[in-house]
């Protein structure tokens, strides 16, 4: 006992440590520890949640490049359909119109061909008609009563026959 | 002529309590962390300030050690505020024992065969009474963790275990070892302080100039060392008291 008393221990004061002690533990438990590590768990729980969400955002974003690549291409890939279709009906259009231009053209030069033939036709019966008749009437008038009309027709023959020869 | 006293001078009587110099110093170490506690409790921000961030550092420091060593979060949480308040307590303690002024400012006191010199403030663990009151309350802790976690009986087998005669004396010196943990804790905090400053003060005798430098320096380190070494011995011996729960089903 001499011993502890040399080093001042004193019952009392040890007891007014302990009391300090556990006065810190309490002030230092409810002002300090409780709501530091609440807000530590608030952080860790914030920071993992946005960790998460970044995450989230990142593989999104990802998704939708793709998506957007390929609704892209396949745009891109019908323009291409629909312009190609375009020029094909575009020239099967031409083509047509061409055709029956053509063939419009053909009815025309065949109908003015035969109307021209048969306007031909026409005026060379007139013509004939008028031959014969301006024939009859001159060698009427030069052969006059001499020759009878059996003759007369005979000689007409023959010169039509040698008109249409020539 | 230096004096140096073993035992922390006394000052007075407060009501039935005999208040010495280190019993002053320790309210004051307690005064200053009750303040800084509730300047903290009132600006605590998901955002931290500076000195929030400090505390947080060191909670976080703790709480992940001693995750690792107990290897349970639960039981973590549960140790924690006891230890961390060792460190908190030992720390400010020891450094705001370093202070200018501290046990340097006093009064020359006329007793009847000769005249002593009475300092107002002097390290809190520079009087075995805190070291002692420390070392008890973590030898204690260590118990009442030990039997929160296995149960009184389980528990008390760690001490008198009739098993067998090897057994027996195990318990025996292990018994004897709590025991002597209460000495090594409180002397060994106590005389690394102690040490502290006597050196500081023979020095300063010495060389009053510069010469004191390194030597603060040094005690600024040994009052973290020390805060630190009781903190993790406890840390460590909770860990063995929860062991007995663990082991031998």
């Amino acid at each position: 006992m001499e011993l502890l008393s040399s080093f001042g221990i004193n019952g009392k004061l040890l007891l007014a440590q302990v009391v300090n002690f556990f006065i810190l533990l309490l002030v230092l438990y409810f002002f300090v520890y409780k709501p530091i590590i609440s807000i530590l768990d608030k952080r860790n729980k914030t920071i993992k949640e946005s960790q998460d969400e970044a995450e989230r955002i990142k593989q999104e974003s990802a998704e939708l490049e793709i998506k957007k690549k390929e609704i892209l291409a396949k745009a891109r890939e019908e323009a291409m359909k629909i312009i190609q279709e375009a020029r094909k009906e575009g020239e099967n259009a031409k083509g047509d119109a061409v055709k029956k231009a053509q063939e419009g053209a053909q009815k025309i030069v065949s109908d003015a061909k035969v109307t021209i033939k048969a306007e031909q036709e026409a005026a060379f019966m007139e013509l004939k008609k008028e031959v014969a008749d301006m024939v009859i009437a001159v060698s009427s008038k030069v052969i006059a009563k001499n020759i009878d009309s059996d003759s007369e027709s005979k000689l007409i023959d023959n010169v039509v026959k040698e008109m249409e020869n020539k | 002529m230096i004096e140096i006293s073993l035992k922390a001078e006394q000052l007075g009587h407060l009501g039935p309590l005999p208040v010495n110099n280190s019993l002053l110093a320790s309210w004051c170490a307690v005064l200053i962390l009750i303040v800084l506690a509730l300047i903290i409790r009132f600006s605590i921000k998901l955002i931290p300030s500076k000195i929030q961030s400090i505390f947080e550092m060191i909670i976080e420091y703790f709480l992940g050690l001693m995750e690792e060593i107990y290897g349970s979060k639960e039981k973590a949480r549960k140790v924690f505020p006891w230890v961390a308040t060792f460190f908190i307590f030992i720390l400010s303690c020891n450094w705001i024992g370093i202070l200018p002024g501290i046990g340097s400012i006093g009064l020359y006191e006329h007793g009847e065969d000769k005249t002593i010199f009475l300092p107002f403030l002097r390290s809190a663990n520079a009087d075995l009474n805190t070291t002692l009151a420390l070392a008890i309350i973590s030898v204690l802790l260590t118990q009442i963790f030990g039997i929160l976690a296995a149960g009184f009986f389980k528990y008390s087998k760690r001490f008198f275990n009739f098993s067998g005669f090897i057994n027996f004396f195990a318990g025996i010196l292990e018994f004897f070892s709590e025991l002597i943990k209460v000495v090594s804790f409180s002397f060994r905090l106590f005389g690394n302080i102690f040490a502290g400053e006597v050196l500081l003060v023979v020095i300063s005798a010495l060389v009053p100039f510069v010469a004191p430098l390194p030597f603060y320096f040094l005690e600024i380190f040994v009052g973290f060392i020390q805060a630190l070494v009781f903190t993790m011995l406890t840390i460590v011996f909770i860990r063995l008291a929860f062991l007995v729960a663990e082991e031998g089903h």
